[in-house]
């Protein structure tokens, strides 16, 4: 009795959806014109090259000679190009380049916008702490165009910062041009671009702390510091611990803008990035090897989605907020 | 709040002068750095080649601003990104605008499936070389549409519009449909006006995006340089090598002119960021994106 009952219930249940969802595609049958403009945009220029990713399972396909269909049809299936991809010394050292890159990234830098908003709560003057804010959120708004010409003055063999270093006795460093310079010069300019944005979103979790916390670790004597270290970060732990799950989510990610306005021949060895080099071998100057940079396209892509995914999960699950 | 105005008289709180008096410090330091690399640029710019420029310029001289100004390619490279940020930015923030009003429905069938749908786009990718076949293929590489379509989707502005129409009172719509408005009516005589701090700032953050992009140009437009924007015109300017046997004062000046190119190009950005900083202050932004 009780097995036939649920599923007559169920029965009812589903055709209360099947209600719901009719009279829902019903109501809001106009409305669906306004989304077809972002999901053809989205199919054109998103899905259709995801189509694309089997180029990576073909010989370099000669895109120059044929039209797109022909030329794909006569190339034919192989794996090489991932075979290439795990035993060629050459990508592996970019890759290996990518994750060091992007670990010295999160590593140095991560810390820093924490810091910098503690600092900036702690400002009760409000005319002056919204003076620093905007000096400090300026230099996200600007291209990597703009800040390589900027730092490629700033550490020129003639400018400030060899002057200074000359001045006090040292050799000139050509920065921009030395391999060994290349990774440390690629953390300080993102530092210099995005610490005061990230902050943004640290000053906003202080503002929302309860002040009583500070007004009885006042009466009680506590220090400044004593107050930052025992209330301050416990407080917005969560927040930090979300936005560096999602920050390891991108790791993959070495920043492709930024690298290749820096990189130069002299530099290539300790810069090339996934991204740079996808870039040079698929759409460069010299031969395209269309295949090969697909599948080195690819990797990066799956292990960024696997990465992101995980997470967005961990976040969510753990803290109720995640990228999405 | 009177109450804990009245324990503050009560129990002496210890204020830290020294603390705060570091901390001001520290941060007019940090504040300054980020500044500091300006000045450089502008001495630069009206500075003579080959002196150790600081934060002062050396040799006095408006010839690199005038190379910049008489420089023909400079001029139309500048107006490409004029045009790709203005066009880019209104077809991008309308086409987010729109797909957002109709997901921000919560009885619309299939909400979940179309966002999955859209963050898909924003976590995976096909790669450079298939986003170039397909821009190829539709006859799009070497013309101003591969700056911009490629641009249209930005599934972040989407989420942050919606959740922004999700936070507006129910009663503004449902007013409007029993005076028999229709959707198209509703969307932008109704809800576009209250919505505009919103869409303003997401235009403002669509535009920067816009106007500092260069991958596109560089990925689609191939050696069609009467098409390149500003940012990859600077870019291909810093990459190059002055040809060593004719060298003329334009190359001497290399970096001095690249330094007033520069600060031609932020010029719309320095005008727009006091209108940035008073999104952020209103917390447009900050905190509006959740699930």
């Amino acid at each position: 009795m009780s097995a036939n009952n649920k599923a007559v219930k169920n029965n009812l249940a589903l055709r209360q959806g099947l209600r719901n969802f009719r009279s829902g595609v019903r109501k809001n049958k106009s409305l669906i014109p306004f989304l077809i403009p972002a999901m053809v945009f989205a199919l054109v220029f998103s899905y259709l090259p995801m189509i694309g990713i089997l180029i990576a399972f073909k010989d370099n396909p000669n895109f120059g000679r044929y039209d797109v269909f022909e030329a794909f049809s006569r190339a034919s299936w192989t794996l090489d190009n991932f075979r290439i991809l795990f035993s060629d010394p050459e990508i592996l050292k970019y890759i290996g380049n990518t994750m060091i890159i992007s670990v010295m990234k999160i590593v140095i830098l991560f810390p820093l916008p924490i810091i910098l908003a503690v600092m900036i709560s702690e400002v009760k003057n409000k005319t002056f702490s919204k003076i620093i804010q905007g000096m400090v959120f300026l230099p996200h708004f600007l291209s990597w165009v703009v800040i390589t010409g900027i730092f490629n003055n700033l550490l020129d063999l003639y400018g400030p910062i060899n002057n200074m270093i000359t001045s006090m006795g040292g050799d000139s460093i050509y920065f921009m041009g030395e391999a060994g310079w290349f990774r440390p010069l690629v953390v300080i300019l993102s530092g210099w671009k995005e610490i005061g944005y990230s902050s943004i979103v640290y000053v906003s979790a202080i503002t929302a702390i309860d002040s009583s916390l500070y007004e009885a670790a006042q009466i009680d004597g506590a220090s400044k510091l004593k107050q930052i270290w025992k209330i301050t970060i416990p407080q917005i732990l969560p927040t930090i611990i979300v936005m560096l799950i999602i920050r390891i989510g991108y790791l993959m990610d070495a920043g492709f803008e930024q690298v290749y306005t820096m990189l130069n021949p002299y530099t290539r060895e300790t810069g090339e990035i996934i991204g740079t080099y996808v870039y040079r071998l698929g759409l460069g100057t010299g031969t395209r090897d269309y295949g090969l940079s697909t599948a080195v396209g690819l990797f990066n892509g799956v292990i960024s989605l696997i990465l992101i995914l995980g997470a967005n999960f961990i976040s969510k699950k753990k803290f109720g907020t995640g990228i999405w | 709040m009177k109450k804990i105005k009245i324990s503050k008289s009560r129990y002496k709180i210890k204020e830290s002068p020294v603390f705060h008096a570091v901390n001001y410090v520290l941060l007019t330091i940090i504040g300054l750095l980020c500044l500091l690399p300006f000045l450089n640029v502008i001495a630069m710019a009206l500075s003579t080649a080959n002196l150790k420029v600081d934060f002062w310029p050396r040799g006095f001289t408006w010839f690199n601003f005038a190379t910049v100004f008489k420089d023909v390619n400079f001029f139309r490279a500048l107006g490409i990104s004029i045009l790709v940020t203005a066009f880019g930015t209104a077809l991008s923030v309308l086409c987010m605008y729109m797909a957002a009003y109709v997901l921000s429905k919560q009885d619309f069938p299939l909400r979940k499936g179309v966002m999955i749908f859209f963050i898909i786009v924003m976590i995976f990718s096909g790669g450079m070389v298939p986003n170039y076949i397909v821009v190829n293929s539709l006859g799009l590489t070497r013309t101003v549409w591969s700056m911009i379509f490629p641009s249209v989707v930005q599934v972040y502005n989407l989420i942050l519009i919606k959740s922004y129409l999700e936070g507006l009172p129910k009663e503004l719509e449902e007013s409007a449909k029993i005076d028999g408005a229709s959707n198209l009516r509703i969307m932008f005589k109704v809800i576009l006006p209250v919505s505009k701090p919103c869409i303003a700032s997401v235009c403002l953050f669509t535009a920067v995006t816009l106007w500092n992009n260069y991958t596109n140009a560089l990925m689609y437009l191939g050696t069609e340089e009467s098409l390149y924007p500003l940012s990859l015109y600077i870019l291909n300017h810093i990459h190059s090598t002055p040809d060593p046997i004719n060298f003329t004062q334009v190359d001497i000046q290399k970096s001095n002119i690249e330094s007033a190119m520069i600060l031609v190009s932020i010029l719309p950005i320095l005008i727009a960021y006091p209108f940035v900083l008073k999104f952020f202050a209103k917390g447009v932004t900050v905190g509006s994106v959740k699930g």
